[in-house]
């Protein structure tokens, strides 16, 4: 699902909701934007790709916080554990998150 | 040494805990050490003899779990279940307990006598993160040693404690069960009951580990625990019925609720022992991180960091390089005038010093090259890279850890196809393991140095460059063709840690270089050599029996004559006649065979020939050069360096020709060494591809460079 574009791919992305916002309240890792925190409230995904997610970290309770974008926008780097991880957003779909909200 | 006990020991770890600096400081061996994760892909063995004990070391590829996801989680499982190591070393990484930790349970549960190493202890002080080392002893229930691995710093301790714990493992580990929580503590105690009673699986493991991997549904211990047929239906059954009642008690599987509550056990064991600074240890990398993975700048940072490495390559490598040719100029014309004028001393000038003597100039640049590689690996920049490439390298069919090989490749092709190991699918190893031949490794650099250096000058840097990204484009191509046709299939998660940015020491760099020269020095001494001494061979024999026309008459009576042009006569005839021998020679015969092949790449038969022998060993081209451009001359007369005579006109040599050369050179079949690796990790089929497709391709992209430069009047 593209979340990029220009001109009239942009709008029409708008008009059914695809294009990137920010997040609020829950939804995947996929979705959360550079600087937002939140609490993994569940592992997605089978086999070996979700293995892998829950061998480095990703686990119920767990707080996340996306630190940054690669030049081309995918993959994420995502800090957990007090480590830096870096994760498609392919991948990062499978990990649902509950956002936590930034006090100032 | 019959007298020393032997003992075993491992060490286990997540990647890039400092495992093998910590061999290396045990063993004194000098294995590579790296700071991106999966350096270690194979487990790796060495020796130690301390107090009354012979030791063996083995240092286990680093994993995060010891589930057999990955080939080298398998290769770290397998060995401790099958070759039941008397002690494991666990190493953690101070900076990131609470991972290590959740590996370290699992060892626990395995049942085996555990000595944990708390490594990068500098860092953890530095960082300021308190570990109360007692506390995390005690919760353990085994012994836990502070060690800084690259300073060789609490090693004995670690010994120590290692070996009093084979001794008397009995006394010294307590390990208190991890708890589940009651309803699965239930669950798991019932069903190792039952395993405890199979035959089959409690000959081998701790009936309780054995119980929480059925439960979580692992494969291979579930084939072992139901090889016996009349146990399997009874466990299966038990396990079912477990399996059934944890579901209905909860939404998640059970192999969730076995993490969760591994990692539950674990997030208490931190919260006691360990206090974690306002300030995080990862500020600085993240700050550097902001400029190296820019979102605009990060790729133009990476491309120059490369080319500046290459160009480093060239420029620097470039005076030691006059300096070593200088001095093998002087052994030889010493040794020509010093040795009596028989076969054995040509064989020795012109075959082992002219053999030799052209690939160990190249040794600066070679070195050069991996002391750039080897700060890009110890700094941590290894992981950015892939960070950066992984959106590229997804546009191939693969993803960013892929590249992390491939850039190896650009050393060399063996341990770049070695390191495929850390890929988890086999699709991925093999489509890397296809693609990391047309990466250009430093073998081939002699090749292109030569090459530019003779044809163009002042852009050899640059043409060397181009030769580089031809490499990386054929590459690319390839990918999207491999990914479209016959690889084709579903991609692997690309999930990988990025450790921090760490100031590469002295002694790992040193240690890493070094290593590369002695491989260098060795391929010299050993492959290049032999190589060498045969190709001097066939084009020394046959000995001719009857010239065209009788030099040595004509010769001499042109010395006896007095003409004034005499000398210039003299040097035509020798030459002529060494053309002559030279045809006559075996060379010459395979190189009439050869040269119809590479005529339309605008080759010459002494660079038809040269491919030959690159077989061998890349490198193997420019030494062949060397002895085939000399063969027929006499030493004492000839001032021409390799260069000089490349660039004569009589060779028929272009510069699209000498361009072409080298993209032949770029994309022809991979070395021996490479061949070998290949057979090794993708099996006899593919090896057999990669060396057929690599021809094919050289071929095709020769003929198309050197027919299109040839139009320009290049």
């Amino acid at each position: 699902m593209p979340w990029f574009g220009f001109g009239r791919r942009r709008r029409r992305q708008k008009r059914r909701g695809q294009c990137r916002s920010f997040l609020k309240g829950s939804g995947t890792l996929a979705e959360m934007n550079i600087g937002q925190k939140a609490r993994v409230v569940r592992i997605g995904g089978s086999g070996q790709i979700r293995h892998r997610l829950i061998d480095l970290g990703f686990h119920n309770g767990e707080t996340v916080e996306v630190i940054r974008t690669a030049p081309l926008r995918d993959p994420i780097e995502i800090a957990i554990n007090g480590g830096r991880i870096s994760i498609r957003r392919s991948e990062a779909a499978l990990v649902n998150v509950e956002l936590i909200p930034a006090y100032k | 040494m019959s007298d020393k006990l032997s003992l075993k020991i491992a060490l286990a770890g997540n990647p890039n805990s400092g495992k093998t600096s910590i061999f290396n400081s045990i063993t004194g061996a000098r294995q590579k050490v790296a700071n991106f994760p999966g350096v270690t892909v194979e487990k790796r063995v060495g020796h130690r003899k301390y107090d009354k004990y012979d030791i063996t070391f083995v240092d286990l590829p680093g994993t995060y779990s010891l589930t057999a996801y990955s080939l080298d989680e398998k290769v770290a499982r397998d060995f401790i279940i099958n070759e039941k190591p008397d002690v494991i070393i666990n190493v953690i990484d101070g900076g990131n307990l609470e991972r290590s930790l959740y590996l370290t349970m699992q060892l626990i549960e395995m049942g085996t006598d555990l000595v944990i190493a708390i490594n990068m202890w500098d860092e953890v002080l530095e960082s300021g993160i308190k570990i109360d080392i007692e506390k995390l002893s005690t919760l353990l229930g085994a012994p836990v040693l502070k060690t800084i691995g690259n300073r060789a710093q609490g090693i004995d301790a670690l010994l120590d404690t290692a070996i009093k714990l084979a001794e008397n493992g009995e006394e010294l580990h307590h390990h208190p069960p991890v708890t589940y929580g009651p309803r699965l503590d239930d669950i798991v105690a019932n069903l190792s009951g039952e395993v405890a009673k199979c035959k089959s699986c409690n000959s081998c493991h701790n009936p309780r580990w054995l119980a929480i991997k059925l439960l979580e549904g692992d494969t291979d211990v579930k084939n072992q625990c139901f090889s016996d047929k009349q146990e399997k239906s009874h466990l299966v059954k038990v396990l079912d019925e477990s399996v059934a009642h944890l579901k209905s008690t909860s939404a998640d599987d059970p192999e969730i609720i076995v993490t969760e509550g591994r990692y539950g056990y674990v997030a208490g064991i931190v919260r006691e022992v360990m206090q974690r600074p306002p300030t995080d240890r990862m500020k600085m990398s993240d700050q550097i991180d902001n400029l190296l993975t820019h979102r605009i700048l990060g790729y133009p940072i990476f491309l120059f960091i490369l080319w500046l490495i290459f160009q480093a390559t060239f420029a620097i490598g470039e005076y030691p390089m006059a300096w070593i040719e200088t001095a093998v100029g002087y052994i030889q014309s010493g040794a020509g005038q010093v040795l009596p004028d028989t076969a054995l001393t040509d064989l020795l000038i012109d075959g082992i010093l002219g053999g030799v003597g052209s690939v160990i100039v190249f040794l600066p640049n070679i070195v050069i090259l991996f002391l750039g590689i080897s700060l890009l690996e110890d700094s941590g920049y290894m992981a950015r890279a892939a960070f950066l490439m992984d959106r590229l390298m997804h546009f191939l069919g693969l993803h960013g850890k892929s590249f992390i090989p491939m850039l190896m490749g650009f050393g060399c092709s063996v341990p770049a196809i070695m390191a495929t190991r850390t890929l988890e699918s086999r699709r991925d190893r093999i489509l890397t393991i296809l693609l990391i031949p047309m990466i250009s490794c430093s073998a081939r650099l002699p090749v292109y140095v030569l090459f530019a250096g003779a044809f163009f000058g002042a852009y050899a840097g640059n043409i060397i460059f181009s030769i580089y990204l031809i490499g990386i484009a054929a590459t690319v191509l390839m990918a999207r063709i491999f990914s479209r046709t016959i690889l084709k299939s579903d991609e692997t998660p690309f999930v990988m840690e990025l450790p921090p940015y760490r100031r590469p020491t002295t002694w790992s760099v040193i240690i890493h270089m070094w290593e590369r020269t002695r491989m260098y020095l060795k391929k010299m001494g050993g492959v290049i050599l032999i190589a060498s001494i045969i190709l001097w061979l066939l084009g020394y024999f046959p000995k001719i029996e009857e010239y065209s026309q009788d030099y040595e008459a004509k010769i001499e009576q042109l010395v006896l004559s007095n003409q004034p042009d005499a000398e210039q006569v003299i040097s035509e005839l020798k030459a002529a006649r060494a053309a002559e021998d030279l045809q006559y020679s075996f060379i010459g015969r395979l190189g009439n065979i050869v040269s119809p092949m590479v005529a339309p790449l605008g080759f010459n038969w002494q660079m038809g020939v040269s491919l030959i022998p690159g077989f061998v060993a890349k490198e193997v081209v420019v030494s062949s050069l060397g002895v085939l451009y000399f063969l027929g001359e006499d030493i004492d007369e000839s001032s021409d360096n390799l260069t000089q005579a490349l660039r004569n006109p009589e060779g028929g040599i272009t510069g699209a020709a000498a361009y072409a050369f080298m993209i032949f050179i770029l994309l022809y079949t991979p070395c021996l060494a490479t061949v070998v690796a290949i057979k090794k990790e993708a099996g006899t089929k593919w090896m057999w591809f990669s060396i057929i497709f690599q021809c094919v391709l050289a071929w095709t992209g020769a003929f198309a460079v050197y027919n299109i430069l040839s139009l320009f009047g290049l």
